[in-house]
């Protein structure tokens, strides 16, 4: 779990803490406590529902449903693979600077 | 009791608003649409309103088909919302055109002819692009003449199919060739992969022309190129209509269909990519519209009531928290004038009330638990899972992720996070205000008290029975691990979104940049020379004869090759006259 908090508070965007920070930066320099109030929350919260499985019976309709933890690893997953795909294959091809149609 | 299309109150109601202004002309507004609200609900159940047609013909006007309560209502809901919130717009045309559009929307939904249903569809368009010409920019003015295209376009390739359809019946000895029940494809009278002969080809062209209209690709571009162009108001109207009209026609024609199936998830994953590489705000949320209605179409693909009754539900639901997403949007658009993502950021400063109904929007379209979007679209899930389309269920369980990454997350996080673009806008005047918090409490009122909402769906439970029970501890828990663990899947992969000044090529592509290179540096210079062809071979060589057989020509003749002179276009014609018969052949 990578918690972008962790490091120096002004370090440069180098490493992989320093560029999952730097998108931060501008909330972090204006209150530091709110944003890692939120990851330490946010991690909580996603580790309890991950681990929650393991007390709900979930009715699998093809089993791999089933499986504990099956949303949560699915939906992050799911994700990065849209993300990767769109950034890297559909955007490499088809991304155009947006004055193309204008000139 | 209504004996007449409550659609029409706001169609003819529109025509009025022009002539009103101040006090009386805000009245209308907000009255229009709630008059049609009401005569919507006062339509007695068995209505059946016929207008004589052509002499001899019949066309139903008003009657109730099985998903008209809730699209009615829905429509109606809607325009009063948009009014609302165009309250202090002072362009003329704007709102009346939205009213035509709506109210034929309305009366698309009462429509018990194709031909009916044709004519409200074909006054939608005409009010559509009206609305997207409101936007009274150089840039809404090309994409409106584009969308105008489009749509004209899918209005004739609808109508073929209806006409194919009409002989087809007519040599059949059908009486009444033009009732929705022959139209009624669905599974059992559509086989999807089959193309053989010419009876086939009517509901290719029916199905090929609401799709357009549903923005499946290919046929779907015109979307996200023309409804970020329209006024920040418009943009609100324009997403409600056209795309969920066909949702309801598709309902009513294909339910079944196994190609909507693929359709619909092509679509939810279409809008998912788009919106992760867009920039200009309401462009994401245009494709998140695509990607919406995807759900919707796999929905009517699958067939089911269950499946049936989710898409419905979801179109209703997904109308009031796009709308809702798209006031948000159009006030940060009013208050700032920036449209992009990357001149935005920060707003939570100073426009409080905007960022927190553009949040309830966003987590109504990701689906959370206790918002409209989770009771409805869970349905069409559970369809899926139901019929054992394993395929399916993934990709409709991958998607309800991605829509909370790309809606849910990213437009938020952007416009009123991320990094402090300085900007320091108050929140948009009080009807603005008024009409996004009242979406927003929809959103949250439809996801506790669905009941209402379900009893209109199209096959309401039998007495004494549940419909569907969203809420079930195994359900919130998924619902809400898929959901939370993409959006830690959003903030790890932040740098890698990092916004850039680009747009992403679309279908649309070929008409505004394919094609006018093509005419320029291909079919002109071969039109061209086919001239010099003709010049030589037909006028020159005519000339060259005529100078040694000085005494054959009789002046004052007409020249027989004068019909030649027409021109390029002639010969374009005649070759691509040629084309076809070689094409033709070789069928």
């Amino acid at each position: 779990m990578s918690d972008p908090n962790q490091g120096n508070q002004h370090g440069p965007d180098e490493g992989l803490i320093g560029k999952l920070r730097a998108p931060w930066r501008s909330m972090l320099d204006e209150s530091p406590g709110a944003v890692r109030a939120f990851w330490v929350g946010s991690i909580i919260v996603l580790l309890l529902l991950a681990f929650a499985d393991l007390f709900v019976h979930h009715h699998a309709h093809f089993g791999i449903d089933g499986t504990p933890g099956f949303y949560s690893l699915y939906g992050l997953g799911a994700c990065i693979v849209m993300v990767i795909v769109s950034k890297f294959v559909v955007g490499l091809v088809l991304k155009r600077r947006d004055t193309y149609y204008d000139d | 009791m209504i004996e007449f299309p409550p659609g029409l109150i706001l169609v003819l109601g529109a025509l009025l608003l022009p002539f009103a202004s101040g006090v009386v002309r805000s009245a209308l507004a907000l009255l229009l649409p709630l008059a049609t609200l009401v005569a919507v609900w006062l339509v007695p159940d068995n209505a059946h309103v016929t207008v004589p047609f052509m002499g001899d013909m019949e066309m139903t006007i008003l009657q109730w088909n099985p998903p008209t309560r809730v699209f009615a209502t829905i429509f109606s809901l809607m325009a009063f919302g948009g009014a609302l919130f165009s309250l202090n717009q002072n362009r003329k045309v704007e709102l009346p055109a939205a009213f035509v559009y709506a109210g034929s929307a309305v009366c698309v939904t009462f429509a018990g002819d194709m031909l009916s249903l044709f004519i409200f569809w074909e006054m939608m368009a005409v009010g559509s692009t009206i609305v997207v010409w409101s936007g009274n920019t150089e840039a809404s003015g090309r994409a409106g003449l584009r969308y105008a295209a489009v749509h004209f376009v899918g209005g004739a390739v609808l109508m073929a199919g209806i006409l194919a359809h009409v002989f087809a019946l007519k040599a059949g000895g059908v009486e009444n060739p033009l009732e929705l029940g022959y139209y009624a494809f669905g599974p059992g009278g559509f086989d999807a992969l089959s193309f053989g002969g010419v009876g086939d080809v009517a509901p290719w062209l029916i199905l090929i022309g609401i799709l357009i209209n549903a923005a499946t690709p290919p046929f779907g571009s015109w979307l996200a190129d023309a409804y970020p162009e329209a006024s920040e108001s418009g943009t609100v109207f324009l997403s409600a209509f056209t795309t969920k009209t066909s949702v309801y026609v598709l309902m009513l024609l294909f339910a079944g269909t196994e190609l909507l199936i693929y359709a619909g998830l092509i679509m939810a994953v279409y809008g998912i990519v788009y919106a992760i590489l867009e920039n200009d705000m309401r462009r994401i949320l245009a494709y998140s519209i695509v990607n919406q209605v995807g759900f919707m179409v796999c929905g009517i693909g699958i067939g089911t009531e269950m499946a049936l009754n989710g898409a419905a539900a979801h179109a209703f639901a997904h109308i009031i928290y796009k709308a809702l997403l798209l006031m948000s949007a159009g006030s940060v658009l009013y208050m700032t004038g920036k449209r992009k993502c990357t001149d935005l950021g920060g707003l939570y400063h100073t426009m409080p009330i905007t960022m927190w109904c553009g949040i309830i929007g966003a987590l109504a379209i990701s689906a959370f638990p206790w918002t409209s979007g989770f009771v409805s679209k869970s349905m069409i899930s559970q369809a899926a899972a139901d019929n054992h389309l394993f395929l399916a269920w993934m990709i409709l369980t991958a998607a309800s992720a991605g829509v909370f990454l790309h809606a849910g997350i990213k437009f938020p996080w952007f416009v009123f996070f991320q990094k402090d673009s300085g900007l320091r806008p108050p929140d948009p005047p009080w009807n603005m205000k008024a009409a996004m918090i009242f979406f927003a409490g929809l959103c949250i009122l439809i996801g506790v008290f669905y009941e209402p909402l379900y009893a209109i769906l199209p096959f309401p439970a039998a007495a004494g029975e549940v419909l569907y029970k969203p809420y079930t501890v195994s359900h919130v828990v998924s619902q809400l691990q898929l959901l939370l663990w993409s959006g830690l899947a959003f903030f790890l992969l932040l740098p890698v979104l990092k916004r850039t000044l680009t747009i992403t090529l679309d279908f649309d592509w070929l008409w505004r940049s394919f094609f006018p290179w093509l005419w320029r540096n291909l079919l002109r210079p071969i039109v061209t020379v086919l001239g010099w062809i003709r010049d030589v071979f037909f006028i020159e060589s005519k000339r060259l004869a005529a100078a040694f057989t000085r005494e054959e020509q009789p002046t004052g003749k007409a020249d027989p090759f004068r019909e030649w002179s027409l021109g390029s276009a002639m010969v374009l014609l005649t070759f691509t006259l040629f084309v076809f018969l070689v094409v033709g052949f070789m069928h």
